[in-house]
């Protein structure tokens, strides 16, 4: 390592030990420092008692759309069109107050609005993304199952073409931000098994978001875990399909976890330890529940 | 990411390293807070709360090492 000072010791700053501010460009610097200071200055003072009492200030998504935090990597349509390294940052940034406040802007960001933006059409893009973007709509994501986890292989949503447009039925669970939610990209497997994108809008008939109180963690987002069209109830025809059919290079392959190997390990473990609520209850659900598939 | 050379299992790389570490550290200073530790005011126990979700919703930590063991390896353990 070459020292202009061979006499010369640098310090070491605790908080950035490998130096990775001097990576940074003045503008993502200055994004950053924005986010930093909205994230302190006006998200920090609420998150004590949001946490407290389950409560999500839908207010917080019109003031980060203000701020173009919503979508930021998006280019048009309203959006801020900053690189990812910003996103990251920003992203920090919330994260550094509460999970629970990310998750509502990255949920809103990568998982509804870019779906929308990298599949959607033109039609789609405007009628979503600028409503998105300000933070006047609430977009929400759902593929967890109450059955199947986020194992989509094992996916019971069912979408099947009626009058024109799709009738979908089934149960999604832990969707963030859903119980504020106006647009609801869900996913299901069509009549060919192959599984499928749509944008759903809220009132749409059939569609419900209750809340499920009594989460211990991420208290302070908008109470992820809705169910989405009751199986008994009457489904949405005229949904917006978005995608068309998975490629070969399918990010969400199943993976398995096999009944055999649970039950290979069982007895290795103490008696003692098995007798206990919280074993007792993860070996019966990690033992019963097909969660993900064998080989 | 940026040019596009981002590839799935550098994700996987970052997330399960990143949500592994955030929750080992947020449990130690939880310790380290002593019994303040789990007062909420001191905000230490709601991000190690939260941190039990986030470690789960990102992928878990077992389903990004079988995807970095295929791409390691070139054998699937998942189908």
């Amino acid at each position: 390592m070459h020292r202009d000072h061979p006499g010369s010791k640098p310090g070491f700053p605790w908080d950035d030990p490998l130096l990775l501010e001097d990576q940074l460009t003045g503008d993502e610097r200055m994004v950053r420092d924005a986010a930093r200071e909205y994230c302190q200055d006006k998200l920090l003072p609420r998150i004590v008692e949001a946490n407290r009492h389950e409560h999500f200030d839908r207010g917080i998504l019109d003031e980060m759309g203000a701020l173009g935090f919503l979508g930021s990597t998006i280019e048009g349509y309203g959006c801020a069109g900053v690189n990812h390294v910003c996103y990251g940052l920003i992203a920090r940034e919330v994260e550094r107050v509460d999970s629970g406040y990310r998750s509502a802007m990255s949920v809103q960001s990568s998982l509804v609005m870019h779906p929308i933006h990298a599949y959607g059409t033109e039609a789609q893009r405007q009628k979503f993304l600028p409503r998105l973007a300000t933070g006047e709509w609430v977009g929400c994501f759902g593929l967890t199952e109450p059955n199947h986890g986020s194992d989509p292989a094992g996916m019971q949503a069912r979408a099947r073409e009626a009058d024109g447009g799709y009738l979908l039925h089934g149960q999604k669970m832990w969707i963030t931000n859903a119980p504020i939610a106006d647009v609801f990209v869900v996913w299901a497997k069509d009549d060919a098994g192959e599984i499928r994108g749509f944008i759903l809008e809220k009132g749409m008939k059939g569609l419900a978001a209750p809340t499920i109180e009594g989460k211990m963690s991420l208290r302070a987002s908008a109470s992820p875990g809705a169910h989405w069209v009751p199986p008994s109830s009457a489904g949405t025809p005229h949904a917006s399909t978005l995608w068309i059919e998975r490629s070969s290079a399918d990010p969400w392959r199943r993976t398995s976890w096999s009944r055999k190997s649970w039950r290979t390990c069982r007895p290795r473990l103490p008696s003692a330890c098995r007798r206990c609520f919280a074993w007792d209850g993860s070996w019966t659900t990690g033992a019963r529940r097909r969660r993900w598939s064998p080989c | 990411m940026d040019d596009g050379r981002a590839a799935p299992e550098m994700v996987s790389l970052l997330k399960r390293n990143n949500c592994g570490k955030a929750l080992d550290i947020a449990r130690l200073a939880r310790d380290m807070h002593g019994g303040n530790g789990i007062a909420d005011e001191y905000h230490v126990i709601r991000h190690v709360m939260n941190l039990e979700t986030v470690n789960t919703y990102e992928g878990t930590h077992d389903i990004h090492a079988l995807i970095l063991g295929r791409a390691q390896t070139g054998i699937q353990a998942f189908s």
